[in-house]
């Protein structure tokens, strides 16, 4: 029987391929953050992009974000705490059921330590007026300025997230839910509920040019 | 009246039963990822940038269900023909104008390890027509991609820069990840016995369930996708890959000769919503001009095809576009010199000309919002050369000047009351068929008197 070349070729290219195997050049400081940098990279990149740099605002960038505000998300949706959210169950109760207690603290050490996402610029009229909002707060003192404990620029601090850089249409969409309630924050909606929809959109897109 | 109530009361019951608690869960790959159908389709089967990766990942991702990884899908309809009665008077599509089941299937889905993955599906046809014209129930295997994969990281730990793998599977496209492609691409579902049209190209479906493919593929840096695949009739070891077909009646399936290369090259880009691919994939086969006679001379059809994907997805906007055209060469080399002698090969095609062309374009647009209510609108056009040894004149099904032209339109709206159940309407309206406007078949059918509605339930589990 004539051997089919072409199958033979085929075969033998993916089973050479297949034989190199995923490879990972840094060494990883322990067995969670090996398996940590393979989930990024394997399963977390194909949303939230290659090192936590996502391309699409449907999914927030997570590099550079704040270590323990990503641990302590990562926790809310494995124990379902954030069910109210859509996102959440779409998205991310299944994927975080994936992963242990350690391998959560490296996923966020993970992300932390990667290189921030460039600021992104857009409307200049919607972004002055976000950054005034951003840094004063509202006019009639209904809203205090975001800064306050995002940063001046916007970095974020320990539990409170990182913003700059940040997909627009993402920030603007989780002020929505938090005003909504869907999102459990707290202390968050008891300064963003009287925001309007401009002002909204004007914070998000001062933010994602941070 | 009764009629169109009875078919209300036949769909009220059938959401009811879907919309009960038993039927919350979602079919295995959402199960085993503990996500929503929409994080991987448009609205199925239509794929997210996401979906393409989970599909590309050798459906890896994820946790290995601890339970057998099945999954159910069942489709209820009901349809009609605008005209459905030939010359003589007899009925040309059975079981019109009544809620059917058409169609259930049972999916074997879901990760195998990190590297290996796949899905299977069995299909039973509730209104399958045998050869002697009586509709039966008929089962066999249906669409199947098993896949082995790899990936080479980059050495910050961040980018995936290589991700390749093999695939098995048993319909050509049928492993391809754009919509634009013939085994996933618009319409997702069709009437049942619906009557089709002369001929199509062998890359738009006429190979399904009857070859066996391998391939590779890689994907550099989620922007150049390369495969090669070979196909071969799925005999001997690859027999299972088409179970159920009829194989021992001359016309049954095609039968190929030997290992037939198919291609498929696609350059994409990703930026904020939007996503877009632009790309070319296509094969070119020999096949016995009757399959039940695997020693003749073989004819060869190529075909060339062109495609494109634009996706824009947002937070309640989907809007998707997809668009391909299909060249396709017949060379009948076997076919044709035994014609001329006056000894057509068994049940093969009997060409009037030793070599013909086939053309086949596709466009369709969709709108989804909230991924709960839709609309697609669909154009398509085969065109070719005329050949009335291929299409001969004949009540419906013939062509009164050899002609295989055929062009319409495809409207659909689509509603998900929940992700796993689709309702929807269907209409094809047909500009021309096999050729012509009116009296294309010779027996004074108009192209309009094929034109089909269809009202579908197609729920999965």
């Amino acid at each position: 029987m004539r051997r089919p070349f072409l199958l033979t070729c085929i075969t033998t290219l993916g089973v050479a391929l297949l034989g190199c195997g995923a490879y990972a050049a840094t060494p990883a400081t322990s067995k969670a953050d090996a398996e940590a940098a393979r989930l990024a990279t394997t399963v977390c990149s194909n949303c939230h992009g290659p090192g936590g740099d996502s391309v699409s605002p449907l999914f927030p960038k997570l590099a550079a974000q704040q270590q323990s505000y990503l641990a302590a998300q990562i926790r809310a949706f494995k124990n379902r705490s954030a069910r109210g959210e859509p996102e959440a169950g779409q998205y991310m109760h299944g994927m975080a059921a994936l992963v242990d207690d350690a391998t959560i603290d490296a996923l966020a050490r993970y992300y932390a330590r990667q290189k921030p996402p460039a600021g992104r610029g857009g409307d200049p009229a919607l972004i002055n007026k976000g950054r005034a909002l951003y840094l004063q707060g509202s006019s009639d003192h209904r809203v205090v300025p975001c800064a306050s404990c995002h940063g001046q620029d916007g970095v974020g601090n320990g539990p409170i997230p990182r913003l700059a850089g940040q997909h627009s249409a993402y920030v603007a969409h989780q002020l929505d839910v938090i005003q909504k309630q869907q999102r459990k924050a707290p202390v968050m909606y008891g300064i963003v509920h009287d925001l309007k929809p401009d002002e909204i959109r004007q914070v998000a897109a001062y933010v994602q040019s941070l | 009246m009764a009629g169109i109530r009875g078919r209300l009361v036949g769909f009220t019951c059938l959401l009811w039963l879907a919309v009960s608690p038993a039927a919350r869960a979602v079919p295995a790959f959402a199960r085993q990822t503990g996500q929503a159908c929409m994080a991987c389709h448009v609205s199925f089967p239509e794929l997210t940038p996401y979906g393409r990766m989970f599909k590309l990942n050798g459906y890896t991702i994820g946790s290995r269900l601890r339970s057998l990884p099945v999954a159910l899908m069942a489709q209820v309809g009901d349809m009609g023909v605008r005209k459905n009665r030939d010359d003589q008077g007899n009925q040309i599509v059975p079981k019109t104008h009544s809620a059917q089941l058409s169609a259930a299937s049972l999916f074997l889905a879901g990760k195998i390890s990190d590297n290996a993955g796949g899905w299977i599906q069995w299909t039973y046809n509730n209104l399958n027509v045998n050869n002697a014209g009586q509709t039966v129930g008929h089962s066999g295997i249906d669409n199947t991609d098993l896949r082995l994969v790899g990936r080479v990281i980059d050495a910050d730990n961040t980018t995936v820069r290589w991700l390749y793998g093999l695939t098995l599977n048993n319909n050509p496209t049928l492993q391809d990840v754009w919509n634009s492609t013939p085994a996933f691409g618009f319409p997702f579902t069709l009437p049942p016995n619906m009557i089709s049209p002369a001929t199509a190209t062998m890359i738009d479906g006429s190979l399904a369930q009857q070859v066996a493919g391998i391939g590779g593929y890689m994907f550099w840096n989620r922007s150049l996708y390369f495969e090669l695949s070979g196909y071969r009739t799925a005999d001997g070891v690859f027999s299972w890959l088409r179970a159920g077909q009829d194989i021992h009646t001359p016309g049954g399936v095609h039968r190929l000769a030997g290992t037939n290369p198919y291609w498929r090259l696609a350059w994409n880009r990703e930026w904020g919503p939007h996503s877009l691919m632009l790309g070319t994939y296509g094969m070119r086969v020999r096949i016995y001009p009757d399959n039940t006679m695997p020693f003749t001379p073989t004819d060869k059809y190529t075909d060339i095809a062109v495609d494109a994907q634009y996706q824009y997805i947002t937070d309640p906007h989907a809007f998707t576009l997809q668009a391909t055209r299909i060249h396709e060469r017949q060379d009948y080399a076997a076919s044709f010199p035994a014609t001329l002698a006056g000894a057509p090969i068994g049940a093969g095609p009997a060409p009037s000309n030793p070599r013909d062309t086939l053309n086949t374009t596709k466009l369709k647009v969709t709108y989804y919002f909230q991924r709960r209510v839709g609309a697609t609108l669909a154009w398509f056009s085969t065109t070719g050369s005329a050949d009335p040894g291929l299409y001969p004149p004949g009540s419906v099904g013939g062509s009164l000047n050899g002609r295989p032209d055929t062009r319409g339109v495809i409207p659909e709206i689509d509603y998900l009351p929940i992700p796993n159940l689709r309702l929807m309407v269907q209409y094809y309206d047909y500009q021309k068929f096999n050729g012509g406007s009116t009296n294309y078949d010779g027996a004074g059918r108009s192209a309009s008197d094929n034109n089909t509605w269809f009202l579908n339930l197609w729920f999965v589990y």
